[in-house]
């Protein structure tokens, strides 16, 4: 590890969440297309909930939620989408390649069936060694694990999104304490290509803080978490950190993302640069 | 080859519909080459129905909600001005500048003159009032306001308290004032002539971007509505009080017709001075309008004027442009927005000339009324029995318009009712269409964002 990962500072829940809710009710004043991204994971879930509490506090609807469909998402976590939207009326905007789920062909897509943009897309992102070939040309794996197959399926669909709906300020739920890659996040951070800024609220939150903020508040969680996963995402590349439920698990001195291979070293850093969160 | 030149020429007030372009019967002869070595793009919509907030968008690329120079409910177009002042976002301007362009302004409209904020980005800019005449008028007006609220009302009460003198003083005033409007064929010509006149006696340093904006389409567009404060004409008419006759609605429509008769002859010297100085061919000459006019067609509410209503004659406007080198491009299919404008340019003089301003959904929006009506009312412009406050919640409420393909779907901002379902300019059904109607309704629902809009 090569830069030191920031620390939560020594601050109480209470103060976090004041601080969350001074980012949440800056950004709202200052953008006009705020949007909460939102995966029915726990930060995400968090997130939304703390956007929520300041919405209703300064009585104006619900901000949209962005989804985004990389198609190998858990029915679990659709039917979260659906019922908690419903509950809390809100809208839910599902940001998807089009183009390059409908190229998928058993675990492969291949580079010939994916419009122009994609295909320049995903010569730009690749690593080394993950467009592969084989008699039909040359593929990637339809995997959220590879750079150009998370780039392709998830920064693509999200940029799109950001331009068609014109979003200005869109709210994830990344924290310090994840990868080193995210210890150096700001609150609020303007992007470019397209431009809009991120909104970081939960920064300082430690991923024991989540579940303290879920519990506290009775927050739907992910029947996945129960299993003993920690980090979810797709259903092919998610995998169990343990036998015990998340919140049960050595969170202080074991990795988060164990289950999932996405964080070596510098490849998060290279995706951060084109648009990934 | 050297960085194109670039103008922006707006016909002010310039429907699509009414040229033959765009399936009008209005002919544009002296346009003719020009046409010929264009991209006419088929359904261009204005962001907004009046000058401020369009300009503002084709200025900086964001929608009036966006760049928040518009009117609202309250004060109409009341706090327009600070807002202008107020904005420090990107504009295309400033960034031509700052790759080496000149940046020069010519205009006929009092929005876009120095003062209102919009000249600032600008090497130089230069506002001729198309209203002159009206202005030395109004300064005549002003004079008299003492004696009382109109001319009319001024000019009956010098007669009563007997002061002839005055009264002949004030009677000269007009004849004067009126004999010099017909001199300069006011309201036909609302000095587009004196403004390319100036061009061609100008030289500027290349490569330039020369913005224009010329106000032969505005009302008035008939002598008949030189009489009365044009703000009085439309509100009494919308309130039903005194309804503007078919008559000079008529006479109106012809006026208006045969002002791109006069905008099209002095394009035309423009256009045969630029090949003349042998620049035509590397000049990127833009021609759009900042919205359309509507001379009270059938409407859910007439209307005679532009403004608040996102109906298809105030918000469908032309865009044609020439690209240096005269290239042709792909025009992909669907509406275009005039917020992408800047994106347009800079990418052409950056060499790439796709098409930027076709857009999968496009839209409009207005705030309220562009008058404060309240201080019309308590300046004697409206009747004080008018009701201004039913009128603003009933007709004259905050409005969005989004185009998707062939369809246009409008939202009344109070009520979340839909104003107007459309396909192919038709008004359709909406329980026929319903998933389409829900899927227009949800793309404004993202798009008012945070704003207080109901959908």
């Amino acid at each position: 590890m090569t830069q030191e990962i920031r620390v939560e500072g020594g601050l109480s829940l209470n103060a976090k969440i004041a601080i969350a809710k001074v980012v949440i009710n800056d950004a709202i004043d200052r953008f006009k297309r705020p949007f909460v991204v939102w995966s029915a994971g726990k930060d995400s879930m968090v997130v939304l909930h703390l956007v929520k509490t300041v919405v209703e506090e300064r009585h104006i609807p619900m901000l949209p939620a962005l989804f985004i469909d990389h198609g190998q998402h858990y029915d679990e976590t659709l039917d979260m989408l659906e019922k908690i939207s419903r509950d809390w009326n809100f809208k839910v905007i599902y940001a998807r390649n089009e183009n390059a789920l409908s190229a998928v062909k058993g675990n492969k897509i291949y580079l010939k069936d994916l419009n122009k943009e994609n295909q320049e897309e995903a010569k730009k992102i690749a690593q080394e060694g993950e467009i592969l070939s084989d008699e039909n040309g040359e593929y990637f794996e339809y995997s959220l694990e590879t750079s150009v197959g998370n780039h392709i399926l998830k920064t693509i669909a999200m940029n799109d999104a950001i331009k068609r709906y014109r979003i200005d300020a869109l709210f994830t739920g990344i924290r310090w304490d994840e990868n080193p890659a995210r210890s150096w996040e700001v609150f609020i951070s303007p992007r470019e290509n397209p431009p809009h800024v991120r909104v970081h609220p939960i920064l300082p939150f430690t991923e024991r803080n989540i579940w303290e903020y879920t519990f506290k508040n009775n927050l739907p969680i992910h029947p996945l978490y129960y299993q003993g996963y920690r980090s979810i995402d797709g259903k092919y590349d998610s995998k169990k950190t343990g036998d015990k439920p998340a919140w049960e698990q050595d969170l202080e001195h074991t990795k988060e993302r164990a289950g999932r291979s996405q964080d070596k070293e510098g490849m998060m850093e290279k995706l951060r640069r084109f648009g990934y969160m | 080859m050297d960085s194109p030149n670039i103008i922006l020429v707006v016909f002010d007030t310039l429907r699509s519909n009414v040229w033959s372009v765009y399936g009008g019967d209005v002919e544009t002869p002296y346009m003719r080459d020009f046409l010929r070595d264009s991209n006419i793009f088929p359904r261009p919509i204005a962001p907004s129905p009046w000058t401020a907030p369009s300009h503002m968008s084709f200025f900086t690329g964001f929608y009036p909600g966006e760049h928040g120079v518009h009117e609202d409910m309250e004060h109409g177009d009341g706090k327009v001005l600070e807002k202008i002042f107020e904005y420090d976002g990107e504009n295309i301007i400033s960034k031509l500048r700052n790759i080496g362009y000149t940046t020069i302004g010519y205009s006929a409209n009092p929005w876009l003159s120095p003062g209102t904020g919009f000249d600032r980005y600008f090497n130089s800019f230069t506002f001729f009032s198309s209203e002159y005449m009206n202005m030395e008028e109004m300064n005549a007006v002003n004079e008299y306001k003492k004696y009382g609220k109109n001319r009319y009302q001024a000019a009956k009460n010098l007669l009563i308290s007997g002061n002839f003198k005055e009264f002949c003083r004030y009677y000269k005033i007009h004849r004067r004032i009126i004999k010099r409007k017909r001199e300069v064929g006011y309201p036909f010509i609302k000095g587009s002539d004196i403004i390319v006149d100036q061009i061609m006696n100008s030289s500027y340093e290349q490569p330039f971007f020369l913005f224009i904006n010329l106000m032969e389409a505005h009302e008035p567009s008939a002598p008949w509505e030189l009489d009365t404060d044009d703000r009085k004409i439309k509100y009494l008419d919308l309130a039903g009080k005194d309804i503007i006759s078919e008559k000079r609605m008529n006479e109106t429509r012809e006026g208006y017709k045969r002002s791109l008769g006069i905008l099209d002859r002095q394009f035309g010297r423009l256009v045969e001075y630029l090949k003349k100085m042998k620049i035509y061919e590397n000049t990127m000459i833009i021609v759009t309008s900042d919205h359309g006019q509507a001379l009270k067609e059938e409407r859910k509410v007439p209307y005679y004027g532009h403004g608040n209503f996102l109906y298809d004659e105030i918000i469908e406007v032309p865009l044609i442009i020439k690209f240096h080198g005269n290239r042709k491009i792909d025009i992909k299919n669907g509406n275009q927005s005039l917020v992408n404008l800047p994106e347009q340019i800079i990418s052409a003089v950056e060499g790439n000339f796709d098409d930027f301003m076709t857009s999968e959904y496009v839209f409009s929006e207005s705030f309220g009324p562009v008058h404060d009506l309240e201080t019309l009312v308590k300046e004697g412009v409206l009747p004080s029995d008018i009701d201004y406050v039913g009128m603003r919640n009933k007709i004259l409420y905050p409005k969005k318009a989004v185009y998707w393909n062939k369809y246009k779907l409008t939202v009344n901002g109070l009520t979340g009712e839909i104003d107007e379902f459309k396909e192919n300019g038709k008004d359709i059904d909406r329980n026929e269409k319903k998933d389409v109607v829900d899927h227009l309704r949800e793309q404004i629902y993202i798009f008012k964002g945070k704003e207080n809009f109901k959908v």
